[in-house]
Parts: structure tokens; C-alpha cells; sequence
């Protein structure tokens, strides 16, 4: 198998999936000529031609719109968002057209399209190059939302939703795109929406994360390891439908749960999980549900390091989590 | 021609040229990570067009490329430099860094075009508040084409607010070439929306002053929205990862040779030139040695838990 970057995955998977159905087509903001600003679209255009991979103008609702409209007509269009913070312009088209069309048509319309996007912190972008939005979709009934945590995940998870006969937001983690190789299968591979991955078993704590964040819960795991700690790592890879039965499975196993996302707090993802468990597993907890997640502030550019989950406030979290701090 | 007067536009060009190329070179050595948008070769428009500003009167919008329109307007390099090294003595204390500066009657958004409705009604709050002052909005060719853009051009032709649009046209949106993905003109879409429309090239800084003087007394006699579109080029990359693959090569060319800031160079004496990059460089390097010593924020300030 090829050693790739997440981004090379991406890429491999968009030409696999081009390949063997020509209804897929591929657009956005410099995604032609030049290949995306991540690189991610690079070769695609001279590969597969400009009517199947092209430029659109600066234009968000439109390009959102456009894919609507292609997806009711059959197509599989996978819509580039240069960056999620970019998104809300064509925000509406997002809640009031894609994501409700199969429920407002009866079931006769679906609208089969991944919005492909870069989210989240880690490279210095400041307030509109770093945001964590995930739950924002995730909150909307009628979405998927997806976000591949390695390269391997990233090449199964976006063949999966492209062939998923529904809408889906699929977000890059764009601080890993290039920092992470391995081995990623060669061909068609698909990992199923809707599962999460046991990274590592263990039996004191369970910690659920997903994105760029799940490397540093494992650098976390080392300093837990020193401590005697065996913690039990789930990457949660589909936010939205989440893999409920894995995570009660755990917290059965293990009694404890830390949360970590990078997005504000309040009513995130981990708000969301945290409330799960609390309704479905409060006999089998032995201590309080713990988030690690960012600030409730914009994002902060100098102030970026202090402001993301790190290796500190996740071994802290897990710490309150098993009770050996307040 | 005005000697002194282009020898004062010369010394702010000149300045924020020299801003933006100590910026990439700081993104060179690693000193600087992120990103960042700089304006060389559009200097000029920035100067002539905000030489003109009542800064107790008017307001100005920027965009994610507005180091020069900053610079121009207040001259604050180390508040500037400072806010790109995430100083809590930057224009808003380290929290934006290179696209999102607010000052006075200054403010910039990352969104293409994000600001422009905004621009509107503070036009129209000035009117309906009786206060004098236009509201000069710079924007992008690429920004031209997203649909809040073309919803401000018509509240403003509908309301008839005195909004000033500056039009940038320096033909790429990142690596796009935005006449490739534009239906039309600029200039039927705007004259579609009922506003009178001027185009320019701009490559005297001295013209521009004098173009825009006029359209802004029009405007503050008025009180009536007016579009401006200058013709322009960035001689430098889109942000600091570019590699231009993409420019066309006879614009390229053109605009080399025709580079306004060595114009208004070229028609000054070499002493008064050699005078201003000396006295310029010595406060851009000191500007920035400041920002470099200048503390970060703190965080026990900045992030409290909420509730
Ligand atoms: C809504 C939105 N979409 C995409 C971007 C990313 N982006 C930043 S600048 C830019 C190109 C802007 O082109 P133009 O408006 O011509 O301004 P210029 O960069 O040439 O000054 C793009 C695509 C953005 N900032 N905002
Ligand atoms: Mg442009």
C-alpha cells in the first residue's frame, strides 16, 4: 500500500470515484487550474477535463446552489469550500434547500452532494481561517457530517459520502492535511458512515475525540500510560449520525468519559455526546462527564495554542474525569 | 505638477510598500506564520483615494487586503506590525492579526465583500441622522461577483446613501482570473442598480487624488452613492504561499513597466527620494524591532469560561 498525507488520500479518493462514475463532478474556488489552495483538487482538472472539475467565481451561495441543483438532476457533485469559515454566504441554500429537499419533496428528490471543507485550528489563520463548526451542521435534521482523523479515513470516509444518497458536510482537518503519512489502500475502499474506530482499548477512562484533535489524546495517552492510566481511545469519525452504541459500549466498560473538541463549548458536539450518555448510561458512570473543547470566544489569533485542546488540558481533563482532581 | 504634495503620497507609497515587503520577508524567515494579503503595486490607490478623509466625518470599509488602506489612513506601522505578530499592542490587541483591523472610522472583515452591506447602512444612518460624511468602501474584482456585494449596490441605489465604492480591480481573485468566471461588466451591473459609474487606471497617484476629490465633494454634496472602479494589479502573491502561476503574462508585463509607485518616484528629485526611503526604512525597522518586544496577551484575560 502507498504511504500518503491526508491530503494525497483526499485526492486519491476524488480521482477513484471520478473514475468510476462519470456523474461525479468537482468545483469551487480555484479548485481547477490551480488545484485548491490545500492541493487537494491538483492533477484533477488535466485528468478528468474542465467540464467535470472547474473553477467557479467567488461565490459561495452560488456554487452551494449549483450543487443542489446538479444533485436533483442526478449528478454527484462534491462542492469545495476553500475554507468552512467562508461557508455562510451560501448558508441558506445549506438549511433551507439541501438539507431538507428529501423531507419537503416526500422522499421523491434527494440531493446526493459532499460539501468538502478545511476546518479548524492549528495553523495561525485567526478568526476566519480556523473555526470548528460542526455542530452547527450537525444541528440542522437532513445533514451528515463527517471528519476524518488520518489519511486512511480520509480516502473511505469521502468515497462513503460521495456515494451516500444524501447530503454531507465533510471536514478537513486542515492542521493535519500534510503533518500525518500512512499506508492508505490502493483502489476503491470505503469506510461506512455512521461508525466510530476503537483506537485503543482500555479500561479506566474513555476518550472520544475525532479530527486533529485525536493526535494529541494520544500524545495525552503517553503521559496517562506513565501514570498508570489505560484509557480507552474512540475516534468518533461521523459526527452526525454518531456511533451511539460504541460509545455506551464503553462507558459501560470503563465508567469514565472525557470529550475532547476544538469548538467552543456551549452546545457542541461534546454537549451533545455528553448529553447522550448521561440519558443512556448514568447507572454505568463512576464520575462527572468531562469536555475538553476550545473557548467560547471567536477565534483568538495570537492567542491560538492557549485557546485549542492540548496534551495539558486533556491529561487534566481525565484526571477530574477519575476523580484525582477537583 | 504638485512637487510637494507627491513627495507626502511618495512617503506613504513607499511606506506601505515597505511594510509589505518586511512582512514577507518576517513569512520568509519564519517569523510570521498564518497568512497574510499584501498590496504591493496598489499603493497608490490607497493613498490618493484616502488623502481625502475627514476622519471625524467620513467612514472607510476595507478587506481582507487592507494593510495599505490602514496605513494610509493613520501611518501606524508598529500598531500594524504589531497586530501581525499577535501583540497585545496591535491595532486590536493581537485578537485579528493581517485581515481584520478595526480603528476609528476604520474597519475590515475577512469575508469578500462581508462588509459592504454593513457600509450601506452606516451611509444610510448618516443620512437619517442629519450627519455630514460619505462612507468609501474598497472592494475586490473577485468580491464583485458574491451575491451580498450585488444586494449592497442595490440598497444603495435604492436608498441613495452616500456610499463611495472603490473597486480594486487588479483581475485576480486568488489564483482565478475573474474575468473567466464573470457574466457581463462590472460597469452594467452597476449602472443595472442605478449608480453612476467611473473607471480609472490607476497609475498616477496625483490623478487618482484629483479623481477622487471630485467624486467625493460630488458625493458629499449629494449625499447620493457613487461607483469607482480602478484598474490595478498586485505585484506581489495572492498571500504569502503563492506561487502566481497563473498571471497573464501581457498584464504582467504592462504593469511592471508601469508600476506606480516608480512612477511617482521617477518624477521626483533623487535627493528628496533618496531622504523619504531613508527616513521610511528607519521607521518601519523600528516600528517592527518595538513590535517584536511588545508582549502578547494574556490569556487569563482573554479566555474565561462562559456561563
Ligand atoms: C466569502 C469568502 N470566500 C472566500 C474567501 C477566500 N478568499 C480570500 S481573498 C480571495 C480572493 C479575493 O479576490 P478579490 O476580491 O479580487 O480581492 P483581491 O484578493 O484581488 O484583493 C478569496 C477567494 C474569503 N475571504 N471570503
Ligand atoms: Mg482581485
Amino acid at each position: 500500500m502507498p504511504e500518503m498525507t491526508l491530503v494525497q488520500a483526499l485526492r486519491d479518493a476524488l480521482a477513484v470515484e471520478m473514475a468510476r462514475d462519470d456523474r461525479v463532478v468537482v468545483f469551487g474556488e480555484d479548485v481547477g487550474r490551480r488545484g485548491g489552495v490545500f492541493t487537494v483538487t491538483e492533477g484533477l482538472q488535466e485528468r478528468f477535463g474542465e467540464e467535470r472539475v472547474y473553477d467557479t467565481p467567488l461565490d459561495e451561495n452560488g456554487i452551494l446552489g449549483m450543487a443542489a441543483g446538479m444533485a436533483l438532476m442526478g449528478l454527484r457533485p462534491v462542492a469545495e469550500i476553500q475554507f468552512v469559515d467562508f461557508l455562510w454566504p451560501g448558508f441558506d441554500v445549506v438549511i433551507s434547500d439541501i438539507a431538507k429537499e428529501r423531507f419537503r419533496s416526500g422522499g421523491q428528490y434527494g440531493v446526493p452532494l459532499v460539501i468538502r471543507s478545511p476546518y479548524g485550528g492549528g495553523v495561525k489563520g485567526g478568526l476566519y481561517h480556523s473555526q470548528s463548526p460542526e455542530a452547527i451542521f450537525a444541528h440542522i435534521p437532513g445533514l451528515k457530517v463527517v471528519i476524518p482523523a488520518t489519511p486512511s479515513e480520509a480516502k473511505g470516509l469521502l468515497i462513503s459520502a460521495i456515494r451516500d444518497e444524501d447530503p454531507v458536510v465533510f471536514l478537513e482537518p486542515k492542521k493535519i492535511y500534510f503533518g500525518i503519512k500512512e499506508e492508505v489502500p490502493e483502489g476503491e475502499y470505503t469506510i461506512p458512515l455512521g461508525q466510530a474506530r476503537v483506537v485503543q482499548e482500555g479500561s479506566d477512562v474513555t476518550i472520544v475525540s475525532y479530527g486533529a484533535l485525536l493526535h494529541e489524546v494520544l500524545r495525552a495517552n503517553e503521559t496517562l500510560k506513565q501514570e498508570g492510566i489505560s484509557a480507552e481511545i474512540l475516534d468518533l469519525r461521523t459526527i452526525l449520525p454518531f456511533d451511539g452504541p460504541t460509545l455506551l459500549e464503553s462507558v459501560a466498560k470503563t465508567g469514565r468519559i472525557v470529550i475532547v473538541v476544538e469548538a467552543p463549548r456551549i452546545l457542541s458536539v461534546a454537549s451533545e455526546l455528553a448529553a447522550f450518555v448521561a440519558e443512556r448510561a448514568v447507572d454505568y458512570l463512576d464520575g462527572p462527564i468531562v469536555r475538553v473543547t476550545g473557548w467560547d470566544t471567536p477565534f483568538p489569533y495570537a492567542l491560538e495554542p492557549h485557546y485549542l485542546p492540548n496534551v495539558r488540558r486533556i491529561v487534566h481533563g481525565v484526571r477530574r474525569a477519575l476523580g484525582l482532581v477537583p | 505638477m504638485n512637487l510637494d504634495l507627491l513627495a507626502r503620497f511618495y512617503e506613504r507609497m513607499f511606506l506601505i510598500r515597505t511594510f509589505e515587503q518586511t512582512v514577507e520577508a518576517y513569512f520568509a524567515r519564519g517569523q510570521m506564520r498564518g497568512t497574510t494579503h499584501g498590496s504591493i503595486g496598489q499603493e497608490a490607490i490607497a493613498v490618493g483615494v484616502l488623502s481625502h478623509v475627514h476622519p471625524d466625518e467620513d467612514f472607510v470599509t476595507g478587506t481582507h487586503r487592507s494593510h495599505g488602506h490602514f496605513l494610509a489612513l493613520t501611518g501606524r506601522v508598529f500598531e500594524l506590525a504589531s497586530e501581525l505578530m499577535g501583540k497585545k499592542t496591535g491595532v486590536i490587541h493581537g485578537r485579528g492579526g493581517s485581515q481584520h483591523l478595526a480603528f476609528g472610522n476604520f474597519l475590515t472583515n475577512g469575508i469578500t465583500g462581508g462588509m459592504l452591506p454593513s457600509a450601506v447602512g452606516v451611509a444610510l444612518a448618516k443620512k437619517l441622522k442629519g450627519e455630514p460624511g460619505v462612507v468609501i468602501s474598497f472592494l475586490g474584482d473577485g468580491g464583485m461577483n458574491e451575491g451580498h456585494t450585488l444586494e449592497a449596490l442595490n440598497l444603495a441605489g435604492a436608498f441613495q446613501t452616500p456610499n463611495i465604492f472603490v473597486l480594486e480591480n487588479n483581475h485576480y481573485a486568488m489564483s482565478t482570473v475573474t474575468e473567466r468566471v464573470t457574466g457581463g461588466t462590472f460597469e452594467s451591473r452597476v449602472r443595472g442598480f442605478g449608480l453612476p459609474y467611473v473607471r480609472h487606471r490607476a497609475l498616477d497617484v496625483l490623478e487618482i487624488h484629483r479623481l477622487f476629490g471630485e467624486i467625493y465633494q460630488r458625493v458629499r454634496e449629494t449625499r447620493r452613492p457613487v461607483f469607482l472602479e480602478f484598474e490595478t494589479y498586485r505585484l506581489c502573491g495572492h498571500s504569502k504561499s503563492d506561487k502566481r502561476e497563473y498571471v497573464v503574462p501581457e498584464l504582467e508585463a504592462y504593469w511592471r513597466e508601469n508600476d506606480p509607485l516608480l512612477r511617482a518616484r521617477r518624477a521626483l528629485p533623487e535627493e528628496t527620494v533618496r531622504e523619504i526611503e531613508e527616513r521610511v526604512r528607519r521607521q518601519v525597522a523600528e516600528a517592527f524591532r518595538r513590535a517584536e518586544e511588545a508582549p502578547f496577551p494574556d490569556p487569563a484575560e482573554e479566555l474565561k469560561p462562559r456561563p
